[in-house]
């Protein structure tokens, strides 16, 4: 041990003492505190227990130390859905999807040689 | 992980000398135990799942942290004291002193020499080590009085193992120093401990 451990010694020996003199009123609230924080582990834990084990906690676990990125997908999700929702209600797709099925419907083959029915297709 | 008896052992274990640690720190009873109480809370609110081995570095560390929430709470309530003071609203008659000047051995009157002595001896050291800056003494502190090694009490502290050892020294050195000037020998310090 060199010069500078055993007065490091030497003082912590006194320290120590120190720490020995303590007011009793201190070290009952000491005591207290300890125990309060004891008292919150064995909640902590009673809460864990009986949420589960296994996948439901380690997906409890994950949303809650992930909250902001999940926060963005599921926004993200609603505005992909509201765009959705929007195409298939403004009615956009309904007219080519009318023009297809005019186009795809069975139409007897005079109708192919009627000239009006060209005329009545280029004004469309 | 530990359980609830091995955190309780653990905090039985250093609370006194967590409240001792944080009175040199900021100099105040009360805020000294309700940051050492803050800090055990934190330390079972985030780190319960933690092996108990690991208890003494997060603690100490929990512990700066909470000091320098503390400080920084201090300052800015310091800043607005200078402006209301300055406007002439309060009143400040804190004046920067030297705890070792007015340094007593408290109820010492009744007390046998032996035992003065040695009242006297705690309380120049305790002054010293408040004058100690800050960084000093947490490295003294760790790795001395909470007999953390190098690496821990660096991990701790947020910095490298080469800073502890200098910090620590220099700790070491400034308080001898502080001991000398007020006649105290390295033999008078083995004495009181040894008279323990």
């Amino acid at each position: 041990m060199n010069q500078e451990q055993k007065i490091a010694k030497d003082i912590v020996e006194l320290l120590n003492a120190s720490v020995d003199q303590l007011e009793p009123a201190v070290i009952s609230r000491l005591a207290e505190a300890r125990q309060l924080a004891v008292q919150a582990m064995r909640e902590s834990t009673r809460t864990t227990n009986s949420n589960g084990g296994g996948l439901l906690a380690y997906f409890g676990g994950y949303v809650r130390h992930h909250q902001r990125l999940l926060s963005l997908a599921a926004l993200g999700s609603a505005v992909f859905f509201a765009f959705l929702l929007t195409q298939q209600f403004t009615g956009h797709g309904m007219a080519e999807h009318g023009d297809a099925f005019l186009l795809a419907s069975e139409l007897p083959p005079e109708a192919y040689l009627d000239k009006g029915f060209y005329s009545w297709l280029e004004q469309q | 992980m530990a359980s609830t008896q091995e955190l309780s052992d653990f905090l039985k274990q250093v609370e006194r000398r967590a409240f001792k640690q944080t009175v040199y720190a900021v100099r105040d009873d009360h805020a000294a135990m309700d940051i050492v109480q803050d800090s055990m809370l934190k330390l079972t609110e985030k780190y319960s799942d933690r092996p108990v081995t690991e208890y003494p570095m997060l603690f100490q560390r929990i512990l700066q942290n909470t000091m320098k929430d503390y400080w920084r709470r201090q300052k800015i309530r310091g800043i607005w004291t200078t402006l209301l003071s300055s406007l002439g609203v309060g009143h400040d008659d804190d004046e920067e002193h030297d705890p070792l000047e007015n340094m007593v051995a408290d109820n010492a009157e009744d007390e046998p020499e032996v035992q003065y002595e040695r009242q006297q001896t705690i309380g120049i050291i305790e002054a010293a080590i408040k004058n100690l800056p800050a960084r000093q003494r947490e490295a003294f502190i760790m790795r001395y009085w909470e007999d953390m090694d190098v690496a821990e009490t660096a991990a701790a502290m947020g910095c490298s193992e080469g800073s502890v050892k200098t910090h620590c020294s220099r700790a070491v050195h400034a308080l001898a120093a502080s001991l000398e000037k007020y006649g105290l020998s390295k033999q008078v310090l083995e004495k009181a401990g040894v008279e323990r």
